[in-house]
């Protein structure tokens, strides 16, 4: 059943019930072996355990209160005391890009969560039902995906204003339509399949059939849609603030870190470079999970490109 | 034929109705008075009112709905609250420069693009391929504008060969002036663009070279520069058209963020200017157009790869 270097969540690996303990030790066995064939994604996964690690402990990491000027020691490039530097107000960078962290691993994990629930729910039953209520749920997910990524984040933001609970909420809405696509389309893929009919004609009720024998076929291109829309998300997050239509000041995100240094750009050029440093290397480290994913089960994902540049 | 471009574009008139009505009614569930943009804080009550009645907001939302809906499809997409222009005129002041960026956006993904993947389908599975597919990873996941800001940095404050802020220079009355105002926007969007081409041209061509007719060319000794050039480019630039109508369909609306990096006034900084200002008149008539747009050059797209691979319409 299980071919080559299975991930712990792959769907089709359904064991023998095995006790609780034994199957975390495989779980964690099969993670490791996969990894070794991986080396990109170790990479990843290291980066972003410890960017995570960072967010969550961030008084801990931050060398400095993020929000502490020092009116002496403004614009100050890299040295040992501000590995990062200083901003306008001599605050120190570093400290203010790992708070900005927060923020940004919040929103994309906000969005991936709850797009990818709604989503997904939207797909099945879009997928399962057909008929009218399946056409009005895939007509409204067609004029999300009709309007670029960026302009409905922004648009969203006009509404409920700017913040970061706005900037999250729009961010989610961009998200929701490639998950409901994903879902429907491996309903519409599994739905006359033996095995599906002889659950049914077995007696199994509509809500059985469709999270227990139709979802399960789902699990992984969603999983995998859900690093690309992680990976989206954060690169939207990060625009609606550098616009000024997410996180306010004095708060920082790496969004708002650039659009302040790139103000700057004479006196500090390194104001600028690092943030867009780590933020670049958060999407990359996320994308490139996606993909080692991808190529492990096969399966089908979004386009990446969709919702991202302008 | 005929029948195949009727039928896409019938299937485009429930999406630009729904996004109308979409579109509608973000606008005007949007908390706060658009009364007060037009009138000011302290205006009397009876100032509002008349402002209020004027712009037809006392009437149920259906009605205003239907009204718009009716002046849109006669051509009249409204009055800016702000500063009295039509809407229609703001978009097409703004559409030659954002025609312009949108053009030499493509010149550059293209020129960059295309090479790289023909490259590394040519040698599939080597370091260059490699190298190609880190490249199309890095300019997928690096922010628009931080890319913006990099060149701005690069050429503009360190070697000062463009200037640090962007305008629109019509090419026709001075290519080079031109040239260095579009060089930057273009530069940041065309790198972003050259990966996806990339990607599409490598997987097509990776498909097309494993083909019969490429083995036979081979077997009768054709050169494999001449493959690669000739047989398996010209059958991966089918797929590579779409990719790039989309994203030309993009780039009209949606340069919103390197728009506003280098302050260059297209479409994307019209619309984003007027969400800031709260003039939903404007926002809700070029978001509107912006997506027409969109959706007509999806379709042109369509259209054109269908007649250029046949084998589409009967599927």
């Amino acid at each position: 059943m299980i071919e080559t270097a299975p991930l712990p969540a792959s769907p089709d690996g359904q064991s023998a019930s095995p006790t609780v303990g034994e199957e975390a030790v495989g779980v964690a066995r099969s993670f490791f072996r996969w990894i070794r064939t991986e080396p990109p994604a170790a990479v990843a996964i290291g980066f972003l355990a410890a960017l995570t690690f960072a967010a969550i402990f961030a008084w801990v990491f931050a060398p400095y209160d993020p929000l502490e000027q020092d009116l002496t020691a403004i614009l100050q490039g890299p040295s040992l005391s501000h590995l990062f530097g200083t901003d306008e107000l001599g605050r120190d960078l570093l400290s203010r890009v790992v708070f900005g962290s927060r923020i940004s691993l919040g929103t994309a994990a906000i969005a991936v969560v709850v797009a990818g629930t709604v989503g997904t729910l939207a797909g099945l039953v879009a997928g399962y039902v057909d008929g009218i209520a399946g056409a009005v749920i895939m007509r409204f997910m067609d004029f999300l995906l009709a309007v670029p990524g960026i302009l409905l984040a922004i648009t969203v933001v006009a509404v409920l204003g700017a913040g970061f609970g706005p900037a999250t909420i729009a961010v989610t809405v961009v998200s929701i339509p490639a998950f409901a696509r994903l879902a429907r389309a491996s309903v519409l893929a599994t739905k006359e399949e033996e095995f599906v009919l002889s659950t049914r004609t077995a007696g199994a009720g509509h809500l059985y059939l469709m999270f227990q024998t139709i979802f399960p076929n789902a699990l992984s291109p969603v999983i995998v849609q859900a690093s690309v829309a992680g990976a989206t998300a954060v690169l939207l997050e990060a625009a609606l603030s550098f616009l000024g239509l997410g996180t306010q000041p004095p708060e920082a995100s790496w969004g708002t870190l650039l659009s302040t240094g790139k103000s700057y750009l004479r006196q500090s050029a390194w104001y600028s470079v690092l943030p867009g440093l780590v933020l670049t290397s958060t999407v990359l480290a996320i994308d490139t999970l996606g993909r080692a994913l991808q190529r492990t089960w096969g399966a089908g994902a979004a386009d990446a490109a969709a919702g991202r540049g302008g | 034929m005929l029948r195949f471009v009727t039928v896409r574009l019938a299937q485009l008139i429930p999406v630009l109705f729904l996004a109308s009505i979409g579109i509608f009614l973000m606008i005007h569930l949007v908390p706060g008075d658009p009364v007060i943009t037009v009138t000011g804080m302290d205006a009397s009550p009876e100032q509002m009112e008349r402002v209020r009645q004027e712009l037809g907001f006392d009437r149920s939302l259906p009605a205003q709905y239907l009204d718009w809906l009716g002046r849109v499809l006669s051509g009249d997409l409204g009055t800016s609250i702000v500063n009295q222009n039509s809407t229609a005129s703001l978009i097409t002041d703004r559409l030659p420069a954002t025609f312009q960026l949108t053009l030499a956006t493509m010149a550059i993904g293209l020129t960059l693009g295309i090479p790289l993947g023909m490259l590394a389908a040519a040698r599939e599975n080597s370091w260059l391929d490699r190298v190609v597919s880190g490249y199309a990873a890095v300019s997928l996941a690096v922010p628009t504008f931080w890319v913006g800001i990099l060149f701005i940095l690069l050429f503009g404050v360190t070697l000062e060969w463009v200037p640090t802020a962007s305008r629109y220079v019509p090419f026709w009355d001075d290519p080079v002036e031109a040239f260095k105002a579009t060089v930057g926007p273009a530069f940041t969007l065309g790198f972003f663009v050259s990966g996806i081409i990339a990607r599409f041209v490598r997987a097509s061509m990776v498909e097309v070279l494993g083909l019969d007719y490429i083995r036979t060319a081979r077997a009768k000794g054709v050169g494999e520069a001449r493959i690669v050039a000739k047989h398996a480019f010209r059958a991966a630039s089918l797929p590579t058209l779409t990719i790039v109508g989309i994203q030309f369909g993009t780039f009209l609306g949606g340069a919103l963020v390197t728009e506003s990096v280098f302050n260059y006034p297209g479409i994307g900084r019209l619309i984003l200017s007027s969400i800031l200002q709260r003039d939903f008149v404007v926002v809700q008539g070029a978001v509107l157009a912006v997506v027409a747009m969109f959706a007509m050059v999806n379709l042109v797209t369509d259209i054109l790869y269908s007649f250029l691979n046949p084998r589409i319409r009967s599927g």
